[in-house]
């Protein structure tokens, strides 16, 4: 059966000027061995948990790197972001590049080294405590 | 305001899956040239909403770990692993059978596309099952002061395996006097203890590996008690909150999916509608993709 939403019909173009087709133009993609591909990928990622660096920077920049192996896959093959035009692209790499932005934007906090969670403070108040019993 | 004249033209868009818009009108004005469908272009607009909405929470999940590392590394220790990476499977699998589910749509195969969409519903049954449990497992783990007048206070951490009518409780896991423990310190904070902090320091005490015990609590004895929820400490806080909205996504995703599974069987293919349910779909595993490294793994 034929697609009715990309038929042409009487004497109008195959794809008329602003209409609904193209979306429903079928895109052949490998999405058995995509999926291989990121059972693979979830594997190095429990494998490489098992590695502890000692710099924690390190252990969560693997963990990262791979799960955006993995959300590229997702994003390009299986929710089809490689047949999308410019008008798609733009929508979904905007605020993508604004996140992280704010992510970026959040490491000052702890960069700038204002440690104000609660175990530090814990030993900041015991060290006060230890302060005023010598007083 | 419907006027009565455009009464059969709603009804058609609305309820019509054949419905062609270029019969009416090419819509030049509404997709501005751009052959993108308007369906597809709100959709991905709700998916870069939603991209700012969990980027906010899981940046103040990273600066809130980076401040409190060590406690945060010995609470998700509590979490279990296995379950999370079978989550992570599963949820792979169904954004697979989505995708197919979507192929099949666009082929026109109502019967192969229903049997794909089913799957998918299944998947997201069997993620939230999974979950579910894990959410159990964790209001069942308790930490418990109890002072019994003769052997003193004892500081306990492990899964309760059973609270009778008086409030007696029977608990597997790791004990330590609280003298010992926590000492003078003025830093106890029931909120802090782990199991495997309790672990550690018991078997630091004994020199050697130890396995965790059961012990019966009377409920005369218990001081102060807590159990593994958001109010637990700030990691389980973020825990639950991160896990908590993507379980409601997956909540989310069920309606949509069940309802075209219902056309599908009936014989109705909603290709369009199809696209955009795979599209919030294949999303939801995509938070999820980061959340399990970045919950339980590092």
């Amino acid at each position: 059966m034929s697609n009715p939403e990309t038929t042409p019909r009487n004497d109008e173009p195959p794809v008329p000027h602003g209409a609904r087709g193209p979306s429903l133009i079928y895109h052949p993609v490998p999405y058995v061995r995509i999926f291989w591909y990121l059972i693979i990928l979830t594997a190095l990622t429990i494998l490489g948990s098992l590695y502890r660096a000692p710099n924690e920077l390190v252990n969560v920049g693997i963990a990262l790197a791979i799960a955006t192996a993995k959300a590229f896959l997702v994003v390009r093959f299986f929710m089809h972001l490689k047949f999308e035009g410019r008008l798609i692209y733009t929508i979904f790499f905007v605020p993508l590049s604004l996140a992280v932005v704010l992510a970026v934007a959040l490491i000052p906090d702890i960069g700038l080294g204002r440690h104000t969670a609660f175990n530090d403070m814990t030993g900041f108040f015991e060290a006060m405590v230890g302060q005023n019993g010598q007083k | 305001m419907i006027r009565e004249s455009e009464r059969g033209y709603v009804s058609e868009i609305a309820f019509n899956p054949d419905y062609l818009p270029q019969q009416h009108a090419p819509d030049p004005v509404i997709s501005h040239g751009d052959p993108t469908p308007p369906g597809k272009v709100g959709i991905w607009l709700f998916l870069a909403s939603e991209i700012m909405f969990f980027v906010a929470i899981l940046g103040s999940y990273i600066i809130l770990r980076g401040g409190s590392h060590d406690l945060f590394a010995d609470q998700a220790r509590a979490l279990s692993k296995p379950a999370a990476a079978i989550n992570t499977v599963v949820l792979i699998f169904s954004s697979l059978t989505m995708a197919l589910a979507v192929d099949s749509a666009q082929k026109q195969l109502p019967k192969r596309m229903a049997k794909f969409l089913a799957i998918t519903l299944l998947c997201a049954l069997a993620f939230l099952g999974v979950k579910t449990w894990e959410w159990t497992g964790e209001a069942y783990h308790r930490t418990i002061v109890a002072n019994d007048s003769s052997a003193g206070a004892y500081v306990y951490d492990g899964h309760v395996k059973h609270v009778d009518a008086a409030g007696n409780v029977t608990l597997e896991g790791y004990r330590a006097r609280m003298e010992d423990y926590a000492g003078k310190s003025i830093g106890f904070d029931i909120h802090l203890v782990s199991e495997e902090s309790l672990k550690k320091f018991v078997e630091a005490s004994a020199g050697k590996k130890v396995a965790p015990s059961e012990y019966e609590i009377r409920a005369s004895d218990i001081g102060t008690q807590i159990n593994y929820g958001p109010w637990k400490n700030i990691f389980f806080s973020c825990y639950f909150t991160l896990t908590g909205i993507h379980g409601l996504h997956v909540v989310g995703g069920l309606i949509p999916l069940s309802i075209l599974l219902i056309q599908g069987l009936r014989g109705k293919v909603f290709a369009s509608h199809i696209e955009y349910v795979g599209l919030y779909w294949h999303f939801v595993d995509l938070v999820w993709i980061f959340l399990f490294p970045l919950l339980y793994l590092i």
